[in-house]
């Protein structure tokens, strides 16, 4: 199992290093109090070609889809610097990948030029009352009437709403027989008429993402504004690679309480003992534990990452599935036994480690959810026979 | 990292799988009942070559201990079916590897000329007032007089007493207080003089190693037994790599504990239902749980196997510790899930289920512990340095 990363892509490793601590860090806390676009971390990220990772290689791109085990790393480290970024910016280079995979000729052509001059594009799937994990049941709805086209419905967690030059909604054709026939994204400027935002993103968590509920009335669509044909659902697997990422990024959030928590032990001292508490066997056993959830969690991410490269979407499943609730559980435990290192002074706002809390606890609900997660994994180890 | 069963030592993995299924997992419920040593098993891992795979190639072995993650996952196919037959081939094939490590050439011919005539090794470094990892204190002492060693002692937790051929005695040079000048291996024949089985081990877990204590009194070794020089025992490339093995042992507990529920829950049918159990949801979160955390702590495994391949056993000090850590609380949670599966009728021995459960228990106490694994861990995640920790 081989869970290096690829020599090619390595100074994108320690680009999104340094921008994660030298512009992301030190903005993170702003952003979280005030629930704010990250929109200079975007400057950044555009400058750097941090928008563009799967992009093909002949257009700027670093086609970084085809190499998954860079690719978490590479969010990992953002999501230390702040979570909300770098899930946006998963968000924004997983929707531009499907985009380059399921585009016509002039689409793809379309979207990458904008892509290059720095346009965010932002996915928008889930809907309250559906399973978020595979959208079967989707009820925003792309009609024609008159030779034209309409987008109706209401999306939840629509991250980047309001914020992003373009939306990816997941939609279905009116009258389609079912979700892989229908599906299609329908990619639309962000400041078209008839999208309102139905309900303010002000969240527990992961508060820069800006994740409003949106309504869709009547927007008008052009042909060339919907992308898909029938059966694209099942053919490219989107959804995994979504999960993947997202465990990543969560995991991330726990590897910076760890690293934040571990220098701060080596430097607090309490009276009378003045010496720092990294040296009381107490913190040692909690950083202890932290540290050994942390890698066991990191091996997951990168073996589904591994299993992604070498085999089908499918047949790495699995194993994303294991990598989401390993990571996500990880950074719960993580978090938790930093405010215990802090004792009282973990809850000040002064510092990072509540708010590691509050996005960690985030990745426990969000897609796949742990529950889900474990239901997947079971179902597979009990399967008949 | 580049980790997982080298593609050269993969038959040996497949082998473990095969003889795990067919034969020792039938024997396991007799060990542990009779509290007897897996005779049977070894004569046959003797046959099979397994005994000899840790020896170098020049002398027939496979040279496995250079494979770390191969060597782990050969221990974890075992443990699944008996968990004393591994852990008693992983003492076995340990201290025959550091025998070929640390001895002469004529040492290392004979002894692995003894392995393939199919003797059996056993090691005995435990004494029940000192601490075996950490600071080390040895009581048990050796005089050197004329040509032999006279050794003095009491030595606790000796697997296969009664049983090896060979016991390979972990002592102290009297006269010097510096272990890493002092310590010493000494080879004995066991059916040397002065061997006195104190307290026979009549354990809750662990029943087949037969780790009774052994008092040493006046046992004579020829000087020609020593292996290599004072100090090597404890030489960070030599000691830690037992750990690492131990971590494969225990997880196999887990890991058999696993396979066998799952197949469990798939066939048990309850009424009204009539439905496998497998179906209920609450069955479904505890095995989802279950296999999450195997494969965390095989990749731990892997990963400090692999550190070992490429670092050098000293500095995958804190990997092999972590890897203890996670392998002994993923096997004890495995088990102790797999038990509320099977409901009350795990407690049967019927099922291997209490046989996993009280093996994996065992797994926390044993070197290094739960608490010393993760103190060891913890003190080089945040200090940064293994050295001062290896004696």
């Amino acid at each position: 199992m081989d869970l290096n990363t690829n020599p090619e892509n390595e100074d994108l490793l320690e680009k999104a290093r340094e921008i994660s601590t030298s512009v992301l860090a030190p903005n993170a806390d702003n952003h979280d109090a005030n629930a704010e676009f990250p929109r200079e971390n975007f400057r950044t990220l555009v400058e750097t070609g941090f928008t563009k990772l799967t992009l093909p290689i002949e257009d700027g791109g670093r086609d970084l889809y085809s190499d998954p085990i860079t690719y978490i790393m590479v969010f990992y480290e953002l999501a230390k610097g702040c979570g909300s970024t770098a899930m946006t910016l998963h968000m924004h280079n997983s929707v531009m990948f499907s985009l380059m995979k399921l585009g016509t000729e002039e689409q793809i052509l379309r979207y990458r030029k904008f892509a290059k001059s720095g346009k965010i594009f932002a996915s928008h799937a889930a809907e309250i009352t559906t399973n978020a994990q595979w959208n079967r049941d989707i009820s925003t709805i792309i009609s024609k009437r008159n030779n034209q086209f309409f987008l109706n419905g209401e999306k939840y967690f629509c991250t980047m709403a309001g914020e992003a030059d373009f939306y990816v909604i997941w939609a279905l054709l009116e009258n389609s027989l079912n979700t892989s026939e229908g599906l299609r994204f329908a990619v639309v400027d962000s400041k078209k008429e008839g999208f309102s935002i139905a309900h303010r993103w002000d969240a527990y968590a992961m508060r820069a993402t800006t994740s409003h509920s949106m309504k869709y009335q009547n927007v008008q669509l052009d042909e060339e504004d919907i992308v898909g044909k029938a059966g694209d659902v099942d053919r490219i697997d989107l959804v995994p690679k979504f999960g993947l990422g997202y465990s990543a990024i969560y995991l991330g959030i726990g590897a910076a309480a760890l690293e934040w928590t571990t220098s701060y032990a080596k430097k607090r001292k309490l009276k009378p003992d003045n010496v720092p508490i990294a040296s009381y066997p107490q913190v040692q056993r909690l950083l202890g534990e932290m540290n050994i959830s942390h890698e066991s969690a990191k091996l997951m991410i990168q073996r589904a990452a591994w299993k992604l490269e070498k085999f089908s979407t499918e047949e790495a499943f699995l194993a994303i599935n294991e990598a989401k609730y390993a990571a996500s559980k990880a950074s719960a435990f993580i978090t938790d036994k930093a405010i215990q290192v802090l004792g009282g002074p973990g809850l000040f706002k002064d510092y990072p480690i509540e708010r590691f809390h509050r996005d960690a606890r985030a990745g426990l609900v969000m897609p796949p959810n742990s529950d889900r997660a474990l239901a997947s994994i079971a179902e597979y180890y009990l399967k008949e026979g | 990292m580049d980790f997982g069963i080298t593609p050269a030592n993969e038959d040996l993995v497949e082998k473990a799988k095969t003889y795990a299924k067919e034969i020792f997992q039938k024997r396991a419920g007799k060990y542990d009942r009779e509290g007897c040593f897996p005779r049977e098993n070894f004569e046959d891992l003797s046959k099979f070559g397994f005994t000899s795979l840790t020896l170098p190639k020049k002398y027939g072995g496979r040279d496995l201990y250079s494979d770390p993650s191969t060597y782990a996952m050969v221990i974890y196919e075992l443990s699944k079916a008996c968990t004393n037959t591994a852990m008693l081939f992983h003492m076995h094939s340990s201290i025959t590897h550091v025998i070929t490590l640390l001895g002469t050439e004529k040492q290392s011919e004979f002894y692995a000329n003894e392995v393939k005539n199919g003797k059996i090794f056993a090691s005995w470094a435990s004494e029940n007032t000192s601490s075996l990892h950490g600071q080390m204190v040895m009581d048990t002492k050796a005089k050197l007089t004329k040509n032999c060693y006279l050794v003095n002692g009491k030595k606790y937790f000796c697997s296969m007493a009664g049983e090896a051929d060979y016991y390979v005695l972990w002592c102290q040079l009297e006269d010097e207080k510096d272990l890493s000048k002092s310590i010493v291996l000494l080879v004995s024949p066991s059916n040397s003089p002065g061997f006195i089985i104190q307290d026979k081990w009549n354990a809750f877990a662990m029943r087949g190693t037969m780790s009774h204590s052994m008092l040493y009194k006046n046992v004579k070794i020829p000087a020609e037994n020593l292996i290599g020089t004072p100090g090597d025992a404890i030489r960070p490339d030599v000691l830690p790599k037992f750990g690492f093995g131990y971590s494969a042992v225990y997880l196999g507990a887990g890991g058999g504990a696993f396979d066998w529920v799952t197949n469990y829950a798939k066939k048990r049918k309850l009424k009204p239902d009539n439905v496998p159990i497998a179906n209920f949801p609450n069955i479904q979160t505890r095995i989802g749980k279950m296999k999450v955390q195997l494969e965390s702590a095989l990749l731990m495994i892997q990963r400090a196997g692999w550190l070992i391949g490429t670092e050098g056993a000293e500095n995958a000090y804190g990997a092999i510790n972590e890897a203890k850590y996670v392998a002994a609380k993923t096997a004890a949670m495995i088990t102790e899930n797999a038990m509320q599966i099977a409901g009350a009728p795990s407690l049967l021995r019927d099922t291997p289920l209490e046989r996993f459960h009280r093996e994996a228990r065992a797994g926390l106490v044993m070197p290094p512990n739960l608490e010393k694994s993760l103190e060891l861990s913890a003190k080089i995640f945040v200090e940064g340095t293994a050295s001062s920790l290896m004696t």
